[in-house]
């Protein structure tokens, strides 16, 4: 086995989440957040960007160019752009559907820029991993924190006029954040002032989920190819000296069994 | 033959019986548990109190052959030279050019002579003296004349003791005929003669009963030959015209000697020998002309006619001396101060048995010995093993002696080791690190040791020595053993023959090897569980790695589901890799019920609303809505049928994996028929020769535990005795080579010709797989539901949007059969040829059953002539009911011991007269050899050591010889992919996005796809596929 693909988009249920290097959240900020339809789609948004973006850390993304035929990017707006031919993306994304752009447009375009992934490095055990995975997933608890703290805040005053906001969850460091535009008139508020922090949670539990299971996958896996060049080696280098006697051995045993009797005495 | 050294601890003669001895049960070890030490050690420390048992054997190195090998004299024979040819196992004759000038004939025999001719017709034509009237006796004035007068001949035939004349009721005259003879003209009818029966009741008969040939029986013939005698005149005178007799007396017919010489005679001067006299000495070694080997007429005693006297009975006393055997038993019965007398019937005739086949009539004497203390007597052991303290003779020194392993001066020590990593315990077979070089070399790593192991690691097991090299020297089994020998002495034809045939069984009986060679299954991922890789115990003999050619070699001795197991492992590896390639697209997620529900809300919306029974009448949009949903409610089960493509793709892939190994599922078949045959048929060759040849080893046991064996004896050094050979050596009855080799040779004589069978190499490593994988395209569908709008209070025109046609899934089924279509095609038109199995034996198996069945016939005709010897001065045991000597029973009824007593035969070649005259010496010999102690040159005796491992003489060795090994042209067998496989899934993503979505990405017209209750920005990521992350390290 020399390859894995790693689903990233899947719903994947860990019965096991107690991976200790995980297993820690920042707490919540004191949200008041009352949103509006268009606002919790631009929260939405921005969360499934901010997912993107974890995502990318932990898998990468490949440039526009390289990526096979039928793989999907976002651009900066939340629109899904699929690679259908060489060079050629299309949206149906309204709009867009008369647009076709090229890979380095959609490289110039993309919300998520190309990177290599945590987990496509060679040749580490997935023990050096666990800090970067660590860190990875502690940002985007921030960043998701963000979110709702930048949705928060979009609806004060400390947001008028202004395109980017500073927002600190609790026990992180200062993020710049997009002013939710759509978030800006807080007077129709249709839904709880909790949802933002209840879909984050619910995204982060899953998201933890999926990062245990991961973690013990890459493991194993890493595991096993180790163990494959360790045991190449061992066979090439050692197993004639050590299996060689033993070779014999069993030789010597088993043509003992064609010794016939010469003695009359064996005919009975 | 007799098995030199197999005889020692075999040598035991418990039976009572009267003729065939029985050894004692033979040592066996028998399910012994063979994997610890300690449980060998208890089995055979067991063995030597079995050996303590023994009634003979052992070793005495302190004393020599020299003297111990009895000298015979007072018969005939040839002089031995016991240590003329140590290594035969057997003595040499003194004569060693074979001319038989070593022939020593006693001058103390006595016996009878005559000459009287046998096979006469009854009658003799003799001139004699008669008056003119025919009368004899007349008086001296008569005048007398020359006739011929036919007179009564005696009649015989060799043997002649037993011929007499008979009356015409064919009654034997219990007296002489008439002195003297009357012509044979006066008979009426003719004198009859013929071989003397039992006699009937009322006629006296002189000496023995005439059925036997016995001392008194010659001595009567004797006389009754002097009987035959004719009156004649022994003195004329010539008066005037006419002779006149003088004296007239009577002559022998045969000699024509006077009965009654004067000494005036003037005739012969032999005159007064008789028709028959005693001889002694060389007298009695006259022979006729036309013998076998040997005119001696011009030695004879000739009457005064010039006629030889020929003898027809000989007696001998034969005695021996040798020096007695010490041993622990009792004093060794030497047999020097008995006397052996010995009678010889017929009439002689001088030969070499070396290079003349013995007949019937050749064996005509009777030995008067009593061995029927033999068996207490020469009992007695030396000593086992070299427990005596004497020094080894000088060959020892040479040999290999065993080792104490747990001996300290066995072992390497560990002081004198310092220099070498490893601390050998040798006798202990384990080896532990010299602390002091693994420090100091090693720098205490054991990594180091074990990179540097092909330098250090001199622990190599070694086969057993007839196959084994270290180095660039052979190992070659030293041939321990005393050499078997035979009568036919130096040559040792039948020990050469019957070692050769034991060799030649071995190799028929040693099965055929398959080795084959396959590929590394690690290299592979072949199944652990593969029954090839974990074989069961049965088949399991050699599982091992070859280093060079990084293959795995598996030696299997032959197994009915072997080939199957290799074949079928073989076509398991070529299964093709699968790898599932996700194909997802968006389906509608609806329920039937809810559609139809919502169909009929429209339709009460417009009934509702227009007050109409019916919505028959509804506007085109809301009718068309209604239908559509109607339709939809129809369809959406249609989905459930994508289900099937993942099964029907599969069955598509499992017919291309069919296509695929079909091929060598038939070659496997094929070759499995055939192997199957071979083993059938090797199980029935190898279940015949078994079977048969246990009878030819059984009759050989017979002889040398047994018939060859009387009692203890070591017939070691004593001269061949040439006659036991005739009657099974064939090569005694040829014409040709009848000098220099005495006939003795193994022409003739069944021989196997086991063609020898060859282990094969099957080389299947060149069998590769394919690389790779196949996509197997799976429909990964993600239902959506559909956003249907449905009638409200406030609806004022129906709905808003018309709902497309349901989605068509014809062109996701049409894609995926294209991609079954665009799987590869298979083209199995290459064979590959049949494996080339051992060449069976099966046809020569008639030949290979009768030559064993000669040979079984010819060791058994051996052990008849060595049986018939031994009995002859038989019994071992005296049997006190033994029915006392008759003698008017008749001959054959009377006991061997008797008839032996009183020197009887019944007849050439009966059960007593066994003994061939021209080697009586060699016989007695034999009778007198010593007890069974291995003495100082017995031990020199050895065979010569093997010089090759792939050969065995025969003359020394039985050997398992190891078949050659065969390989045959490496075996492949590949798929060949096509160049670039085939992206399927690629194609088929494509076709079903095409099918699926809206354009520009997908080729569905937007008014028409279906209205899914989702952004087109969550649509379009369900089609991403992740890429797959390659872990595995980069090529160096």
């Amino acid at each position: 086995m020399k390859s894995t693909r790693l689903i990233a988009g899947s719903l994947l249920v860990a019965s096991l989440a107690s991976h200790t290097s995980l297993a820690f959240f920042i707490p919540l900020a004191s949200a008041q957040y009352v949103d509006t339809p268009e606002c919790q789609q631009e929260t939405f948004d921005l969360i499934a960007h901010e997912k993107r973006i974890e995502r990318s850390v932990l898998f990468g993304q490949k440039p526009a160019k390289e990526s096979e035929i039928g793989s999907v990017r976002f651009d900066r707006k939340g629109n899904a752009w699929m690679k259908k031919d060489t060079n050629a993306w299309n949206s149906l994304a309204a709009g867009y559907q008369d647009t076709t752009w090229s890979d380095s447009f959609v490289d110039n375009q993309a919300d998520v820029d190309p990177r290599r992934g945590l987990f496509e490095q060679k040749r580490t055990s997935t023990s050096d991993l666990i800090p970067a995975l660590t860190q990875t997933f502690r940002a985007y608890q921030c960043r998701l924190r963000a979110v709702c703290a930048v949705a928060t805040l979009s609806q004060t005053d400390d947001a008028k006029g202004k395109t980017k906001i500073d927002v600190q969850p609790d026990g992180c460091i200062k993020i710049p954040m997009p002013v939710l535009k759509d978030c800006t008139n807080g007077a129709q508020a249709t839904v709880s002032a909790t949802s933002c922090d209840d879909a984050v949670d619910s995204v982060l539990a899953q998201e933890q989920q999926i990062m245990v299971l991961l973690t013990s996958y890459d493991s194993a896996y890493r595991t096993l190819l180790q163990f494959q060049g360790v045991f190449e080696g061992f066979l090439s280098s050692f197993r004639f000296a050590l299996v060689n006697p033993l070779w014999q051995t069993v030789r010597v045993i088993g043509g003992l069994t064609h010794l016939p009797c010469f003695l009359s005495q064996c005919d009975e | 033959m007799r098995r030199g050294l197999l005889a020692v601890p075999l040598g035991f003669f418990l039976s009572l019986s009267m003729t065939v001895a029985e050894a004692r049960e033979p040592y066996k070890i028998d399910g012994i548990d063979t994997t610890t030490y300690d449980s060998i050690k208890q089995e055979w420390e067991s063995i030597p109190n079995y050996l303590q048992d023994a009634q003979c054997g052992g070793w005495d190195l302190s004393q020599s052959v020299a003297g111990k090998v009895a000298t015979i004299s007072g018969v005939l024979g040839h002089s031995g030279k016991w240590d003329g040819a140590i290594l035969s196992g057997m003595a040499t004759r003194t004569d060693e050019k074979k001319t038989n000038s070593d022939f020593q004939f006693p001058d103390q025999a006595t016996g009878l002579v005559t000459d009287c001719w046998a096979g006469s017709d009854g009658s003799v034509h003799k001139p004699v003296w008669r008056d003119i009237a025919g009368n004899s006796d007349v008086p001296p004035t008569d005048p007398i004349q020359k006739i011929d007068v036919v007179f009564p001949y005696p009649v015989f035939q060799d043997p002649a003791c037993r011929w007499r004349r008979m009356d015409e009721n064919e009654k034997y005259f219990d007296t002489a005929p008439s002195i003297p003879l009357q012509p044979v003209s006066s008979y009426d009818p003719p004198p009859q003669y013929g071989e003397m029966q039992k006699p009937d009741d009322g006629i006296q008969i002189i000496g023995e009963p005439g059925d036997r040939q016995g001392i008194p029986n010659c001595m009567d013939f004797s006389n009754y030959l002097n009987t035959f005698q004719y009156r004649d005149c022994l003195q004329t005178e010539i008066v005037g015209a006419s002779i006149v007799c003088l004296r007239w007396d009577s002559r022998y017919v045969c000699s024509n000697a006077p009965l009654s010489p004067q000494p005036t005679d003037n005739e012969s001067p032999t005159s007064g020998l008789p028709n028959s006299f005693v001889c002694t000495g060389q007298q009695c070694r006259c022979q006729q002309d036309g013998g076998p080997l040997i005119n001696r007429t011009s030695q004879c005693i000739k009457d005064q006619n010039g006629d030889p006297y020929y003898s027809y009975y000989r007696s001998y006393t034969a005695t021996t001396q040798r020096d007695p055997v010490a041993s622990d038993g009792p004093a060794d019965n030497t047999l020097s101060d008995t006397k052996i007398p010995v009678a010889c019937y017929g009439f002689y005739n001088e030969f070499d048995p070396q290079t003349h086949q013995t007949q019937p009539q050749d064996r005509r004497c009777v030995i008067k010995i009593d061995v029927s203390s033999m068996r207490d007597s020469q009992e007695g052991k030396g000593n086992y093993g070299d427990s005596t303290g004497v020094s080894k003779p000088e060959w020892e020194s040479s040999k290999i002696s065993d080792k104490d392993p747990l001996s300290k001066e066995n072992q390497r020590q560990k002081k004198n080791d310092q220099l070498d990593l490893w601390y050998m315990k040798l006798g202990s077979s384990i080896s532990f690190l010299n602390e002091d070089v693994f420090q100091k070399d090693k720098g205490g790593d054991l990594t180091n040791v074990y990179l540097d192991i092909d330098n250090l690691d001199s622990a190599t097991q070694e086969g057993s020595w007839p196959v084994s090299r270290q180095g660039s020297e052979p190992h070659i089994a030293k041939s321990d053993q005393l050499r078997a020998f035979d009568d036919t002495g130096d040559k040792r034809i039948v020990v050469g023959w019957w070692q050769k045939q034991q060799t030649e069984v071995a190799s028929a009986l040693h099965p055929t090897v398959l080795r084959l060679l396959l590929p590394p299954g690690y290299a592979f991922g072949v199944d652990p569980s593969d029954p090839l890789i974990n074989p069961s115990v049965e088949n399991r003999t050699d599982l091992t790695i070859d280093q060079r050619s990084k293959r795995i070699e598996i030696q299997i001795g032959a197994s009915e589901d072997l080939l199957g197991e290799v074949l079928g492992y073989v076509e398991r590896s070529f299964l093709l890799h699968l790898n599932e390639e996700p194909i997802p697209l968006i389906v509608p997620m609806e329920s039937p019920t809810e559609l139809r529900a919502t169909a009929q809300a429209w339709c009460s919306w417009y009934m509702k609303k227009n007050a109409a029974s019916s919505c028959n009448g509804a506007p085109a949009n809301v009718r068309d809505y209604i239908d559509k949903l109607e339709a939809y409610a129809d369809q959406v089960e249609n989905i459930r049928e994508l289900r099937a493509q993942l099964a029907s793709y599969a069955g598509r892939v499992m017919q291309l994996q069919q296509s695929l190994t079909k091929p060598i599922s038939e070659w496997m078949k094929t070759n499995l028929e055939s192997y199957q045959a071979f083993l059938k048929e090797q199980q029935t060759l190898t279940q015949g020769i078994e079977q048969q040849w246990r009878e030819a080893q059984t009759a050989m046991s017979a002889f040398h535990d047994a018939t060859n064996m009387p009692w203890c004896m070591n017939q070691r050094f004593e001269t061949p005795i040439s006659s036991l050979l005739d009657t099974w050596l064939p090569s005694r009855a040829l014409s040709t080579n009848t000098s220099s080799d005495g006939r003795i040779s193994a022409d003739e004589l069944p021989n196997l010709t086991v063609p020898r069978a060859s282990d094969i190499t099957i080389d299947l490593s060149g069998f590769t797989y394919m690389t790779g994988s196949l996509a197997l395209p799976v429909l990964k569908p993600v239902q959506v539901r559909l956003d249907i709008e449905t009638p409200s209070e406030n609806t004022q025109d129906g709905p808003e949007h018309p709902l497309p046609n349901f989605p068509n899934m014809d062109a996701v089924t049409s894609a995926m059969e294209q991609s079954m279509k665009n799987l590869p095609n298979v083209v199995t038109n290459a064979a590959l040829a049949p494996l080339p199995l051992p060449e069976n034996q099966s046809g020569q198996t008639a030949t290979i059953l009768e030559t064993m069945q000669q040979i079984t016939n010819t060791v058994r005709s051996m052990n008849e002539r060595y049986d018939k010897f031994w009995k002859s001065i038989g019994p071992l045991t005296l049997d006190p009911n033994a029915p006392a000597y008759d003698p008017t029973k008749e001959c054959t009824s009377e006991t061997i011991k008797n008839r032996k007593e009183h020197r009887q035969c019944c007849s050439f070649d009966d059960d007593v007269c066994q003994h061939v005259e021209m080697d009586l010496i060699e016989r007695i010999q034999r009778i007198a050899s010593r007890k069974l102690v291995f003495l100082k040159e017995d031990y020199a005796s050895a065979g010569i050591e093997r010089g090759a491992p792939d050969s065995c003489l025969p003359s020394d060795d039985v050997c398992l010889l190891l078949h050659g090994e065969s390989a045959v042209p490496r075996y492949q067998w590949q798929i060949d992919g096509p160049k670039t496989m085939p992206d399927l899934s690629r194609d088929a993503r494509k076709a079903v996005r095409d099918a699926t979505l809206p354009t520009p990405i997908g080729s569905v017209a937007p008014a028409t796809f279906p209205p899914y209750d989702a952004s087109m920005g969550t649509i379009v990521p369900v089609y991403d596929v992740p890429r797959l992350i390659d872990l595995s390290p980069p090529k160096k």
